[in-house]
């Protein structure tokens, strides 16, 4: 079973997060001091850590840190973390963001958000196939023989596939039957340029960034590499918007899907590789 | 079905044997635009076949036929049963090079659900380097190409 820890000082949240996520089926260990959390990570066996920051004896980034230093001192892998917190000063912003956490959360946010948050990264974790990194967002893919064509290489209908997987796995937190109710995201119009076969075996990563994220409508811009060589397979675009699902008219972006778009939003002219 | 529809100016290429079935919708029953890319190379698939005698020799020559660039944009929706119509015609013949156009409309609404637009390029896979539109595929192509 999936053990979460969870950190926070705060009395409301270390009754509700652990009541949440066992609901869901995960085995949660919940303590209001990092100085205890720091033991028990010590002790026991966490697949995530989902931490408060301020916090009166040792705050969640310090704490972060000290296990971190834990776990590669006992030669143990290390655990996936979501800091959360409800204040968004850019210090905590930016701390959270040198440690390279694997997801960060600002309060208040509803039940099915946290959930998809959670759920993205424990998938990161076990699969590898997606993280967020330094202002992109990387889906991670592996070339099968059922990708490929009678020319050996992955057809080109197989890379558009791949960005609209990006594009889903990136949305994970959002997507879910209660948005699908009330919004629908299509796809206005996508476009890819090809700059290298890929064959059975190439791990290719799709890098993820947004662009012209407007009231309702946005585009995801995506970069394929070959994992290890850097090689530039391809650049994609696609550019979306979201519609109400019974009117069929365009609806504003929710905070939700913004919080997911702003962190990767580049200005084109930054990016190295452009369409 | 395929057939070709011949305007003023040059022909079209009409491939009919699309269908949208529960696979090819989505969450709220609407065909996700992955399909038409792989209905893309149904439709220029047959078209080769059907205008390019020698369309499999080419396959077996050391060219090779190269996806270069997509471009599709979506206008409408289709939905379950719905009859699908492709209609494809050719651009910007170049020396190693040309663009497919394909227009998918819905046999339901009568109306054009979406437009893709793909870039192939000749490549000798012995040299790696462009080479020529082969000859049958070429004189097939010009005759269905836009103005």
């Amino acid at each position: 079973m999936t053990r979460i820890l969870v950190v926070d000082d705060e009395e409301l949240i270390i009754k509700s997060f652990p009541a949440v996520l066992r609901r869901e089926g995960y085995e949660v260990v919940a303590t209001q001091s990092s100085l205890e959390a720091l033991k028990k990570v010590e002790q026991e066996h966490f697949d995530l850590i989902i931490t408060d920051i301020r916090m009166p004896d040792l705050n969640g980034i310090d704490m972060l840190s000290r296990i971190r230093e834990i776990l590669n001192r006992n030669g143990r892998a290390q655990i996936p973390e979501i800091c959360v917190t409800g204040y968004a000063e850019d210090w905590v912003v930016n701390k959270a963001k040198e440690l390279h956490v694997a997801d960060y959360l600002e309060k208040p946010f509803d039940v099915s958000y946290f959930l998809g948050r959670i759920k993205r990264v424990l998938n990161a974790n076990r699969m590898e196939y997606f993280a967020y990194s330094q202002n992109v967002f990387i889906y991670k893919y592996v070339v099968m023989l059922t990708d490929t064509d009678q020319f050996k290489h992955m057809s080109f209908a197989n890379y558009l596939k791949l960005m609209f997987l990006a594009t889903d796995a990136l949305l994970t937190p959002v997507i879910n039957p209660a948005f699908l109710m009330t919004y629908r995201l299509k796809v206005k119009n996508s476009r890819m340029q090809f700059k290298k076969q890929s064959a059975p075996g190439d791990v290719i990563l799709v890098k993820v960034n947004a662009s012209e994220v407007n009231v309702s409508n946005f585009s995801l811009l995506y970069t394929f590499l070959v994992e290890g060589s850097a090689e530039l397979v391809g650049l994609g675009r696609q550019s979306y918007e979201l519609l109400d699902l019974k009117t069929n008219v365009t609806e504003t972006i929710p905070e939700q899907m913004r919080n997911v778009l702003l962190p990767i939003r580049v200005e084109e002219s930054n990016l190295v590789y452009k369409y | 079905m395929e057939n070709t529809e011949v305007s003023s100016n040059h022909k079209t290429f009409v491939y009919d044997k699309i269908a949208v079935f529960f696979k090819h919708t989505d969450y709220h029953g609407f065909v996700h635009p992955y399909n038409f890319l792989e209905w893309m190379s149904y439709t220029r698939e047959a078209y080769f076949s059907k205008v390019c005698e020698d369309f499999r020799a080419i396959l077996d020559s050391p060219v090779k036929m190269m996806t270069a660039k997509v471009d599709f944009t979506n206008y409408d929706d289709a939905i379950f049963g719905d009859p699908i119509e492709a209609k494809l015609t050719i651009a910007k013949i170049k020396k190693v090079s040309f663009d497919v156009i394909i227009r998918f409309l819905n046999g339901r609404t009568k109306k054009m659900i979406c437009e893709t637009r793909h870039t192939l390029v000749f490549v000798d896979s012995i040299t790696n380097g462009f080479t020529a539109i082969p000859k049958g595929l070429y004189q097939a192509v010009i005759e269905y190409q836009e103005n």
